[in-house]
């Protein structure tokens, strides 16, 4: 019973014991005017079963598993965005367009290794735009951030999934401002959308 | 020691002082129906300002009867305009944003007439003293600590009706907590971010009452 007890004040001093969590995205339906194409998705297995496990031995051992939140993120936006959203099992198929996300890189920091009383996330994206021929339109990388000051956590791990958190709300709006801002996609809309189209969405002066 | 010693101490807080700060262009008033949003700036890297402290303001301003919609609730509903990397920092960003239809038209029906923003936050500046824990059986804590506590809010208050800055508020408060420890520490409290609330949330929901005279330099 003391030990037990001991354990518990050691853990508590620690902050947490838990370091593996699995985050769950809480991204808004977006309120955007749609556009009228069928977007395709392909979600490849790195995407899926994205997760994030630390190597760092002066790291807390976190395991923080992303995968389901990625997709959910992506498939929300992306129902916003455009008028008929499809799952595809390739980067070619039945659409307009096919978007092929992978989560390139994740990097964190809690508040005892940069002595501020923040929790920060950084994403970085790897995005490709096919036709559904699969001809490539687009190749890019996006990045988003999120952070959570240490007065709004109990732990590192609430910390830290409260700025991934934010982190995948930041990733869904700078898709939704900057998708037609990328030189091919916009070059691409104005070969294959009508004028009126990209009127309503303030493409076009 | 009787333990009924101790319900005195505990009632005890810290001491802490608000000042306010408002300059009022024109007169404002909110007409029936219609709503207000206090929302918090999250862009600067180094701070964020306290979803308790918004929540505190709306909660405050809807004790005196306006209508004002839950930050969060907002911020869904508004998504992805609102968002730190997005969020209008100036009145003609956020005219040109209420070219896009479908965000005009969700503004129509809540009947958004203020946007107001708060932009701050509260910190300890400095601490002085120590306290040793002994986690042993039959150990305790013996010592002395304070620190002090600082606030500083900026409140822009957009009238989106008549597009303009209706006014600005500055609120900033200090206090200093205190921890004396003789086997137990007891944590004297200065509320700092909740007497800044009290403040600013007062002074917020006087301002939406017509008024002759712009106040000045009040002092809580």
């Amino acid at each position: 019973m003391t030990r037990a007890l001991l354990l518990l004040v050691l853990c508590l001093l620690l902050g947490s014991c838990s370091s593996s969590f699995r985050v769950k995205s809480q991204v808004p339906q977006p309120l955007v005017q749609q556009m009228p194409i069928t977007m395709g998705t392909y979600y490849p297995v790195e995407l899926r079963h994205y997760r994030y496990e630390e190597n760092n031995e002066a790291r807390e051992d976190w395991d923080i598993e992303q995968g389901d939140a990625h997709m959910q993120m992506f498939s929300r936006v992306l129902s916003g965005m455009f008028k008929n959203l499809v799952e595809l099992s390739a980067q070619s198929g039945s659409a307009d367009l096919i978007l092929t996300p992978v989560v390139e890189e994740f990097q964190y920091t809690v508040p005892r290794e940069t002595r501020s009383k923040i929790y920060e996330v950084w994403f970085k994206y790897h995005l490709q735009l096919h036709e559904g021929n699969g001809r490539l339109v687009a190749d890019w990388f996006m990045t988003s951030y999120g952070k959570t000051p240490t007065a709004f956590s109990t732990t590192d791990a609430d910390g830290l999934e409260l700025a991934i958190q934010m982190a995948l709300r930041d990733a869904g709006a700078k898709l939704l401002m900057d998708f037609s801002r990328v030189p091919e996609i916009r070059q691409w809309m104005e070969q294959n959308l009508n004028q009126h189209t990209l009127a309503i969405r303030g493409e076009k002066q | 020691m009787n333990p009924v010693y101790f319900v005195p101490l505990l009632l005890l807080t810290g001491c802490s002082s608000v000042t306010i700060d408002e300059f009022r262009q024109g007169s404002t008033s909110l007409n029936s129906g219609e709503s207000i949003v206090i929302l918090g700036r999250r862009h600067a890297n180094n701070y964020e300002t306290e979803p308790s402290l918004i929540n505190c303001l709306q909660e405050t301003m809807a004790d005196k009867g306006l209508k004002v919609i839950p930050e969060q609730e907002f911020l869904d509903e508004f998504y992805p305009f609102f968002e730190p990397r997005t969020a209008p920092l100036n009145l003609p960003g956020i005219n040109k944003l209420r070219g896009q239809d479908k965000l005009a038209e969700r503004m129509s029906q809540k009947n958004l007439r203020y946007l107001i923003w708060v932009d701050g936050n509260t910190e300890t500046t400095s601490s002085v003293g120590s306290i040793s824990c002994a986690l042993v059986p039959g150990g305790g804590c013996l010592g002395f600590g304070s620190w002090d506590d600082e606030a500083g809010y900026e409140s822009v208050i957009w009238d989106l009706k008549r597009e303009v800055v209706a006014g600005r508020i500055h609120t900033s408060a200090k206090g200093t907590s205190y921890m004396p420890a003789v086997v137990i520490p007891i944590p004297l409290l200065a509320q700092v971010e909740s007497e800044a609330c009290k403040g600013l949330g007062n002074q917020l929901s006087e301002f939406f009452q017509p008024q002759g005279e712009p106040s000045h330099g009040l002092q809580n």
